[in-house]
């Protein structure tokens, strides 16, 4: 437990109002989805609460961290920070551990139109971030999680992809500089802001300090708090005299669609034709989306209710739909526009594919289009079951991807007979291409029943299946090789990357106190 | 001690591939009469277990290292030696092209692979390179992407690391990594078998080691293979100009155009620069800037692809005022054109003008550019260069967001007051153009000190405890960068 006069010296800083140990509202943070996963995982009984922080402090600026981060350091007290807050990461992991909440630090600091940047605090939202950034006729790149995250979360420290992907790319590619409250309480600023005061890169002088506090996965808040994150910028493809306009009320909501917008949903007979074919559109960086799901997946994208989903699954799309992807072109002319749709159109024909929306085996509407932009797609995959997680990640090419997707679908099955997670014939999947089709990755998405013993226990079993199929034949990394144990596992057949993240954990937190659950420890925690 | 540090990297590469010849030896040495500049060996491995090797001999027998891969001519003093006894790791004689792959867009190659031997290579399947403006044909591809040198093409490039992808690293400490997708589950050979690519830069897992290799200027690791972004090569593409007698004129369509991803070049030149490129001595005659504009088709569309994108950046063009044009007085497209996407012809284009040449390379934005490049003119004039003797090449970089820029001062290295001169400019010319801005995010060993002087000491401190990490014996390229020599 922590001690009052730890308690007390964090009061200090924050004020009475800002920091609680109130059991009730304590147990708010320990409740995440996820956490029955983890802990089936772990070989524990499945539960929806994690461990509950000893205190939630909530500060409002960086140097009302940085003097929380090194009180941390003087009590050997750990803690964990987070923006929004949602998934099992988020929360602490070992009792006697406190609560960084970020939601106080809620400013877009600036917002550089020309050069196509922007610099955000932790409790910014996707959705605020849109709504001031659609008046200058740009977008950022939101991760698929939905409005109502985190962007700099998702920027600085947690993985990143989004249903814009194609044309927005990668959180971790998309950061420009941060400030870093690293755990010894140091702040540190990365890149031109310290040299120019303007945070147009966070590359040099020299190498990269993005080399240290990222990488792919982000580090899940495990080496200290960002307080400050520079993203880059997208045009948004609309005309100037557009505005967000939404009526009717919830499901049947309306959206005025952007001039120059359209969905198609491009069905080839096998995965060798969908292969080329999505080669060949990613490369061409004409699309604001491309994704595939099973055609229960693409049922649930484009309706509003469970049983519509049904009904159009039943209708004709279960049957009907072979190896597809949805498209959304989204263009800024009618130069634009024509252009794209016959490439599409043509890309389509040469690999003897059909558009399952104009052959009206589904129909998304304008709300949809709008769902798409804002991220909120991904959860219409709770809508069959209280809870989804994905299995795989791995992030190389589309050519990887559509070989993982048929490896995965005889495992995914074997689970789905057992009737432990939902049945979707193995076939749901979740791909997107990055950087005109450069890279890709493939996650399979996979719904659960999150007050089920045996679901979940089911579900974490598969997850495993999976991690180990990835590792023992070459499908890239998966997106949850977090925390000591599981990086250990995958240490042998990955050159022992471990060691060096070790490395960077002792070197910028002596004392261990940011959380290490899902990053590393800087002693070999698994080895003893 | 010479000669037992030549005896065991004989064994380790074989004798013909070490020596201690003199004349080989000078021409790294920047100064005849500080023997710290003089390297004592050069050593040419051939494999990556070669150079493991060679680093964990350096880290036992303290001598330093400094990896060189790109020829002569060495620009950037970053190959000079700083401390006594220095070896000369010479990656020249790795040169192989591992794998060309154009499904996936993408080239494996070692640092011995020059431009000139790269392009025709990509050029037979299909692919283009995103590569500098007209870079020595010397240049080593993968040098080119450790440095973080600015490609032509913005909308390609993604992030400021881009072409560069995966690489395969032997850190400081002999240990050897690669990096990114390259590091596994798997050896490459199952990464391939499983459709890979090395194509994911990012990791392995938490941490970024390629970007803490990139920009390290031989310091942290030295790099045996990269993989490195290419596109597929255009069936149409023309190169459209446009002079203006300044750079604000040009800076609405720029910022128009760059965020539309519809243009494949797009940069800006000033007449002394463009001259020097073209190889002919008309700088009188053109415009003040020329800004270069090249736009591509490619696929089943390509014409109309092509179409289309000249149509709006037409279009964009009279909404902001400027005029796009294929030829400006005697200079046409399709001549800046055949200087794209390819090396500089010998003798390196820079050079011709005058002999010599220096460059002042920053990161900005463009809105910065106009002010900068006004400042760096006057401290010319002051320092006795003189205006028309500046060169600038203004690149946006990362699609826009912010430019690269190179001021290049052509000067007479047979006239020593002319050397003096550059000097000066170059001292106070950095000074100056970092107090309105400018953000040298890759300095050359000549002007470390003054740019990492203005980086906090809590920044310093992290990249010297990365350095310990991975080079903990500062065996690699010691005094490069914000890292002190050692074994004085
Ligand atoms: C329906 C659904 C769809 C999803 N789709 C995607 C997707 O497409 N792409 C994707 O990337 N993820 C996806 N996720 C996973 C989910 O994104 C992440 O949980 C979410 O982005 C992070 O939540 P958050 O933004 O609230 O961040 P938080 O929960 O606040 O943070 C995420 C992690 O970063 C750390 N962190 C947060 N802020 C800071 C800070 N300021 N300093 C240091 N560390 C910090 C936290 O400790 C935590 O470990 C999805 C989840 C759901 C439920």
């Amino acid at each position: 437990m922590i001690n009052d006069k730890f308690y007390s010296r964090l009061q200090d800083v924050v004020g009475e109002r800002n920091i609680t140990r109130t059991p009730a509202i304590l147990d708010t943070y320990a409740f995440q989805w996820g956490y029955e996963i983890e802990s089936a995982q772990r070989g524990d009984e499945p539960s929806r609460f994690g461990q509950r922080p000893d205190a939630v402090v909530l500060p409002t600026t960086t140097e009302e961290v940085q003097t929380i981060v090194k009180i941390c350091n003087e009590f050997k007290v750990t803690f964990k920070p987070f923006s929004t807050g949602m998934g099992p990461w988020a929360g602490v992991s070992e009792p006697g551990a406190i609560q960084i909440d970020l939601r106080r630090m809620n400013r877009i600091v600036e917002v550089d139109p020309n050069n196509l940047y922007v610099v955000v605090e932790p409790y910014v939202t996707n959705s605020e971030l849109q709504a001031e950034l659609f008046q200058y006729g740009l977008m950022h790149h939101a991760q698929g999680a939905g409005p109502q995250t985190s962007p700099l979360a998702s920027h600085t420290s947690f993985v990143g992809p989004g249903f814009t992907s194609p044309y927005t790319g990668f959180s971790g590619r998309n950061l420009l500089g941060a400030e870093w409250v690293a755990p010894n309480g140091e702040i540190l600023r990365l890149g031109s802001y310290e040299h120019t005061g303007k945070w147009f890169t966070g590359d040099g002088p020299g190498f990269s300090l993005r080399g240290v506090i990222r990488g792919w996965m982000g580090a899940y808040g495990g080496l200290g708090v960002f307080t400050k994150a520079a993203i880059k910028l997208y045009s948004y493809p609309a005309p100037k005299d557009w505005t967000w306009n939404i009526s009717g009320t919830i499901p049947k909501y309306e959206w005025e669609v952007p001039k120059y917008w359209k969905l198609i949903v491009l069905n080839f007979q096998e995965w060798e034709q969908y292969e080329s074919a999505f080669y060949e559109v990613s490369d061409h960086d004409v699309v604001m989306m491309a994704t595939t799901s099973s055609s229960e997946g693409l049922a649930a994208l484009f309706t509003d209710t469970k049983m519509e989903a049904i009904e159009v699954i039943f209708g004709g799309l279960l049957a009907r739909t072979r190896r597809y992807f949805i498209v959304l072109i989204a263009a800024h002319t009618e130069r634009e526009y024509n252009y794209r749709v016959k490439l599409i159109r043509t890309i389509m024909k040469k690999y003897e594919g059909e558009d399952l929306i104009e052959e009206g085996f589904i129909s998304p509407r304008s709300a949809h289009y709008a769902e798409t932009i804002r991220n909120m797609l991904g959860g219409h995959a709770f809508r069959f079951s209280n809870c989804f997680q994905s299995t795989h990640g791995g992030m190389d090419t589309v050519a990887m991807a559509v070989k993982l997707a048929q490896v995965n679908q005889p495992i995914k099955s074997k689970y789905i007979e057992k009737g432990v997670i939902g049945d979707d014939r193995g076939e749901g999947i979740w791909t997107t291409t990055y950087e005109g089709g450069h890279m890709a990755h493939l996650e399979v998405p996979t719904v659960y029943d999150g007050a089920s013993k045996e679901s979940c226990l089911g579900y974490a079993e598969y997850q495993d299946e999976c991690n180990d199929v990835d590792l023992k034949q070459a499908y890239g990394m998966p997106f949850f090789i977090v925390g000591d144990k599981v990086h250990d596992y995958y240490a042998s057949r990955t050159m022992d990357y471990p060691k060096y993240l070790r490395r960077i954990k002792a070197a910028f937190d002596p004392n261990g106190i940011s959380d290490s659950s899902h990053y590393v420890s800087a002693k070999n925690k698994s080895n003893e | 001690m010479n000669t037992s540090i030549h005896n065991d990297l004989s064994k380790i590469v074989g004798p013909d591939r070490v020596t201690d010849k003199q004349e080989l030896l000078e021409q790294f040495s920047s100064n005849q009469e500080d023997d710290r500049t003089h390297p004592s060996l050069i050593v040419w491995p051939s494999s990556a277990e070669d150079v493991s090797q060679i680093v964990e001999l350096a880290n036992t027998k303290f001598f330093s290292l400094i990896p060189i891969s790109s020829g002569v001519p060495r620009m950037s003093g970053t190959s000079t030696p700083k401390v006594k006894g220095t070896v000369i790791l010479d990656l020249g004689r790795m040169n192989r092209i591992i794998r060309v792959d154009s499904k996936n867009k993408v080239a494996m190659v070692e640092p011995g692979v020059t431009f000139s031997q790269f392009l025709p290579e990509l050029r037979k399947a299909g692919l283009r390179p995103l590569m500098p403006l007209m870079p020595k044909a010397s240049q080593s591809v993968l040098t080119s992407c450790l440095d973080r040198e600015p490609t032509t093409i913005p909308r390609f490039h993604w992030d400021a690391s881009d072409p560069l992808l995966c690489t395969e690293t032997i850190f400081g400490t002999g240990e050897m990594l690669r990096t990114g997708s390259a590091s596994g589950p798997g050896s490459l050979e199952e990464q391939w078998a499983s459709g890979q690519a090395q194509k994911n830069p990012m990791g392995p897992s938490q941490f970024d080691p390629f970007r803490l290799v990139q920009g390290s200027q031989g310091t942290i690791g030295i790099v045996t293979w990269i993989t490195v972004k290419c596109e597929v090569a255009p069936e149409v593409h023309r190169v459209y100009l446009a002079g203006s007698e300044t750079l604000e004129s040009l800076q609405k369509f720029n910022y128009a155009l760059l965020k539309r991803r519809l243009a494949d070049e797009h940069f800006v030149l000033n007449a002394r620069c463009l001259s020097a490129m073209l190889g002919v001595d008309t700088s009188d005659s053109l415009p003040v800037w020329t800004l270069v504009v090249g736009l591509s088709g490619h696929g089943p569309l390509a014409q109309e692809e092509f179409d289309y994108r000249l149509g709006d950046t037409n279009d964009i063009a009279s909404e902001t005022g400027v005029f796009l044009e294929t030829t400006i007085g005697s200079i046409t497209g399709d001549a800046v054109h055949s200087l794209l996407n390819t090396p500089s012809t010998e003798p390196y284009w820079k050079l011709t003008p005058y002999g010599g040449c220096r460059e002042v390379y920053f990161t900005s934005t463009l809105d910065m550019i106009p002010s900068l490049y006004d400042i760096f003119l006057e401290e010319a004039e002051a320092a006795g260069i003189g205006r028309s003797r500046i060169g600038a090449y203004v690149q946006p970089t990362v699609q826009g967001v912010n430019t690269n820029c190179y001021f290049d001062i052509f000067y007479n290295p047979k006239v020593e007051e002319d050397i003096i001169n550059m000097e000066k400019l170059v001292a106070a010319g950095t000074e100056q153009l970092m107090d309105a801005g400018a953000f040298f995010s890759r300095p050359p060993v000549t002007i470390r000190e003054s740019v990492y002087s203005r980086s906090s000491p809590e920044v310093l401190n992290a990249m010297n405890r990365v350095k310990r990490i991975f080079d903990p014996n500062n065996v690699l390229s010691p005094g490069n960068l914000c890292f002190e020599e050692v074994f004085k």
